[in-house]
């Protein structure tokens, strides 16, 4: 066509598209909006993939991952569908991998891993005392002994109020009468009278009588990743420590996650608490939402954490504290019987003291919107120093216990050095999932089997010579025909004596000469590892060097498997992928309705057309020349409308990159790598949106195109019916 | 009439494989439990060197050698390791109803459950201790039948209430002539089937305490019926009667022998 055809065709597609405006407008509008939600989806979705990457890249997972290629499952830092640790393999000769990886050009460091679960168990308040008498036992600590003495008979006093009211409402009754009776035998002074002399009998008869009367001690499940800790922070530069300290170069320790002694560790009343006192002041709720509701409630329950806690003297001194507070802070009337707490009052005996605090302290802990803010200050300030916040504090020594890789359950003690989180991302679950712990520790619990103990292990065996069978037969083979007698008389009848030849002692020294020593970095990297972190010098790169690290292995032999950070963090990186699938699978969605809509009106508006379109053939247009007419004003509309919604697609992003968006929960933390996701626009946001939407037009209105290049000058001509 | 109705019992009978044997009376039930307690009641003390295995798919082979030191009067327990070298020193305290953990490498007590895995085996303490059905749990009983070649009854128990055990339900065949226990079922109060042991082998043993025969099992096979494929083996291997320190059911005791 000539430039002069072009000038008719593109003046002819502007008056039709004013000519026929309310079908323009139509379209428009869905072209317009298409385009608008490709750019801020795809425009959301850049940003929460980069944002996430930041969370996982530098929380834990470093750019590249490397792990044995031996393991039966993928290696997956924020846990994959198990509830277990994945069995990665191992990489027995660390030292080797990081040589071999660390000469290519864009390696900047290789930390080595391994991430596993332990517990930690926390007896009762009682076991708590006990473990503390018989420590100052041991060394004859007369003084400490007595205030642990007075201290423990304030929990016995404690137990014998609750017990005494329990006796009141419980079914099991003998339960709390022989509770009872006990308590009344320690109690009694003749109960202590050799206790100065030798307390042994007496805490062992607390251990067996009284300990177990009490709660049951509490076993704590952690997910920790074992590592070069120096080397960690080093290159994870979101690692803040914000309590106690560092663990020392060389030097054995744990760090815990503020996430998991927050959410999971911490004495419950203060934990419940702080859940009440976020809700009701940064989420703005009232006091009597139902979940609100329902954890002051809760809350004034559990009472005891607090008053088990309290020495004499605390206790004497809170309860004065809370008359003050009561009277500062009083609650508002109570119009709904519904947040009238009054019947979750512990009965009161006003002649008995823990009785008193009792309900004082369930008093103060019926808080509302109103004095939340000042008894939430009054609890952090008078009532937290008076009680032990956290089981674990920075300079404890915690015993940590797993399952061996050789199948037998090992225990730890190592030293709790600070409490840490990833910055920006300490309400994420996800980051706040793994402790942190030196890697010599990790080996210890860790505990691969080797030949020696193998060796031992077919030694014990072979003593035995017993058979093996099967549970398919064994009735048959056990009690069948063939089966030896079942009663004999035994044929050894003397003693034996069961330490010939063994040595038990000096196992506690030799663990605790380890905690003591210091290690060197040969030490660290001369070791095995069940999986290291990669950090880049530039992350551009990724991809290559990720395939170049892969063919260096196999050239070393190392059989080993590199990952980028996505395919290594589990499901959490999959995330990304999934919402990709969702947003596209939408976009197709509202696309082939839009194709559908633009179709119809393009068709109609043909029909419509039918006259014009017939006077044009017979004056001589081609239907080439139809065909192009049509085409060019569905490209127009599309350019205007669809360059429009595009251009307000960016301007929206870019207002929401100002304002940010919140993470209202802790997953979207992580994935907004921290509590407010900035969300940025690209080029090819509106690339890809403007080249979508005039392909979707164009497809649309080839068909009524067509249509219209059929359309015979005599329609034209005939009259209208 | 008279007539078909014998026939008809015949084939019913025939139907069911032979002459039913004629259930226990709930006196008789409980007798024969009470027994297979006394049997193996030392009413003194009790010194016995154990070998436990574990086999689990898909992991090692986990073997120990352990003394369990027993005083039936006062209902205490210790099971101390002392193979392989790693576990050596770790031991369980039974005082009373509370069973204690006590690990040397870290010089520290534990309270644990009565469903503890005894080293981390498919063991129980109960497998360790004095037999104490009677007391323990009320008898049903279900009937005469064959293991192997042996005829033995089928008793059910049910946890009395209150009783701490490690399971609530029991279904036991005692061996009709000796009455040894040859087989244990073990379920949650579910109806699941957790365990299933045998007892094939018994020994006896005089004792001077209760101036009569000890008996013990030798060998006692246990299989996970929640895991299956896994299993453990506890094989008695010495026995001695003679009496015991009292320090023994000690916590100071057990912590001297690895200090």
């Amino acid at each position: 066509m000539n430039p002069y055809e072009w000038r008719l065709i593109a003046r002819l597609s502007l008056h039709n598209l004013l000519n026929h405006r309310v079908k323009s407008l139509i379209i428009g509008v869905i072209i317009l909006m298409g385009s608008f939600l490709v750019v801020v989806g795809t425009a959301m979705l850049d940003s929460i993939e980069s944002s996430m990457s930041r969370s996982i890249i530098s929380s834990l997972a470093g750019h590249l991952q490397v792990y044995s290629n031996k393991g039966k499952d993928e290696l997956a830092i924020f846990g994959g569908m198990m509830m277990a640790a994945e069995d990665i393999g191992k990489m027995p000769d660390f030292k080797q991998v990081k040589q071999t990886l660390s000469a290519d050009p864009n390696v900047k460091a290789i930390i080595p891993m391994g991430i596993d679960f332990a517990t930690i168990f926390s007896g009762n308040e009682i076991d708590d005392v006990l473990e503390d008498m018989r420590k100052a036992a041991k060394i004859n600590d007369q003084a400490a002994l007595t205030d642990l003495r007075r201290k423990l008979m304030q929990l016995v006093s404690m137990m014998r109020q609750e017990f005494t009211q329990q006796l009141k409402i419980t079914s099991n009754i003998k339960k709390y009468t022989d509770g009872l009776k006990e308590l009344d035998v320690v109690s009694a002074p003749e109960f202590w009278k050799d206790f100065e002399t030798n307390p042994l009998p007496v805490l062992d008869h607390f251990d067996s009588k009284i300990a177990g009367l009490a709660a049951d001690g509490v076993l704590y499940y952690f997910r920790y990743v074992g590592t070069d800790l120096a080397a960690f922070q080093e290159n994870f530069d979101r690692l803040k420590i914000v309590r106690g300290e560092m663990v020392p170069k060389g030097k054995r320790g744990f760090l815990f996650n503020n996430k998991i002694l927050e959410d999971y560790v911490k004495n419950k009343v203060a934990r419940d608490l702080d859940w009440i006192h976020r809700k009701i002041i940064e989420d703005q709720k009232p006091h009597n939402d139902s979940e609100v509701r329902t954890r002051i409630r809760q809350n004034m329950r559990q009472f005891r954490k607090v008053t088990f806690q309290l020495t004499p003297a605390n206790a004497e001194k809170l309860e004065a504290e809370l008359d003050n507070i009561l009277k500062e802070t009083p609650r508002a009337p109570v119009t709904d019987p519904k947040d009238d707490f009054s019947k979750n009052f512990a009965p009161l005996d006003p002649n008995s003291r823990e009785s008193r605090l009792n309900r004082k302290l369930q008093d103060f802990l019926w808080v509302d919107s109103g004095n939340i803010a000042r008894r939430y200050e009054f609890f952090y300030k008078v009532v937290a120093p008076m009680i032990k916040l956290y089981p674990f504090n920075a300079g404890d020594t915690i015993t940590l216990r797993g399952l061996t890789k050789s199948g037998y359950m090992k225990a730890v003690n190592v030293k709790v050095y600070g409490v840490f989180e990833f910055e920006g991302l300490g309400k994420s679950d996800l980051a706040g999932g793994h402790s942190l712990m030196d890697i010599m520790t990790f080996r210890d619990l860790y505990g691969f089997l080797t030949d020696d103990k193998k060796k031992e292990l077919a030694e014990i065996k072979s003593e035995t010579g017993i058979k093996e069978v099967n549970q398919d037969n064994a009735e048959a083979e056990l009690f069948g025909s063939a089966a030896t007698p079942i009663e004999k008389a035994a044929e050894s009848d003397g003693t034996f004596d069961e330490f010939a030849g063994l040595q038990l002692t000096g196992q506690k020294e030799f663990q605790d000469a380890l905690m003591a020593r210091s290690f060197d970095q040969e030490a660290v990297d001369n070791g095995v590892a069940l999986n290291a972190a990669i950090i880049l010098k530039d992350p551009g790169k990724l991809r290559e060097t990720q395939m170049r690290l892969e063919e260096t292995a196999k050239a070393a032999k190392l059989d080993l498997k590199v990952v980028d950070w996505q395919k290594a963090s589990g499901i959490v990186g999959q995330f990304v992928v999934l919402v990709r699938v969702v947003l596209f699978i939408a976009i197709f969605i509202i696309f082939a309705v839009a194709l559908v809509i633009i179709n119809n009106s393009m068709v109609m508006a043909t029909m419509e057309r039918v006259m014009e379109i017939g006077t044009m053939r017979a004056i001589g247009a081609q239907s080439r020349l139809v065909l192009t007419l049509f085409l060019s004003e569905t490209l127009l509309l599309a350019t205007i409308s669809g360059g429009l919604g595009a251009f307000l697609g960016a301007g929206f992003i870019s207002w929401l990159g100002r304002q940010g968006i919140p993470a209202v929960t802790d997953i979207l933390v992580f994935l907004f790598s921290g509590p407010k996701l900035f969300p940025e626009w690209g080029v090819q946001n509106l690339v890809i949106a403007f080249a979508m939407i005039l392909m979707i037009s164009l497809i649309s209105t080839f068909y009524p195109a067509l249509i219209a290049t059929r359309i015979r000058p005599a329609v034209a001509m005939s009259p209208k019916e | 009439m008279r007539f078909r109705f014998s026939v008809l019992s015949l084939v019913l009978l025939a139907a069911l494989g032979g002459t039913p044997a004629a259930a226990l009376n709930p006196d008789e039930t409980l007798k024969v439990v009470k027994e297979v307690d006394d049997r193996q009641r030392n009413s003194g003390d009790y010194k016995a060197l154990v070998y436990i295995e574990q086999k689990e798919r898909d992991k090692n082979d986990q073997v120990f050698e352990a003394v369990v030191y027993r005083r039936d009067d006062d209902d205490k327990l210790l099971i101390l390791f002392l193979k392989p070298k790693s576990e050596a020193g770790k031991g369980y305290l039974r005082l009373d109803k509370n069973l204690f953990l006590y690990d040397p490498t870290v010089g520290k007590w534990e309270r644990r459950t009565e469903r503890e895995r005894i080293g981390g085996t498919d063991s129980r303490r109960q497998d360790f201790d004095e037999s104490r059905l009677a007391e323990e749990y009320t008898s049903k009983y279900i009937a005469e039948e064959k293991l192997g070649k042996f005829s033995v009854h089928h008793i059910e128990l049910k946890a009395k209430p209150g009783m701490d055990v490690a399971y609530p339900i029991l279904h036991i065949w005692v061996d009709k002539e000796t009455n040894n226990m040859l087989k244990q079922e073990e379920y949650a109060l579910s109806g699941k089937k957790m365990r299933t042991s045998y007892y094939p082998a018994w020994e006896k043993k005089y004792s001077p305490s209760k101036k009569a025969e000890v008996y013990f099992p030798k060998e006692i096979r246990i299989f996970d019926e929640v895991e299956k494929g896994n299993k453990t083996t506890v094989v008695i291997r010495e026995v001695d009667l003679n009496s015991l320190d009292p320090n023994i059911f000690t916590k100071a005791w057990l912590e001297s022998k690895s200090r």
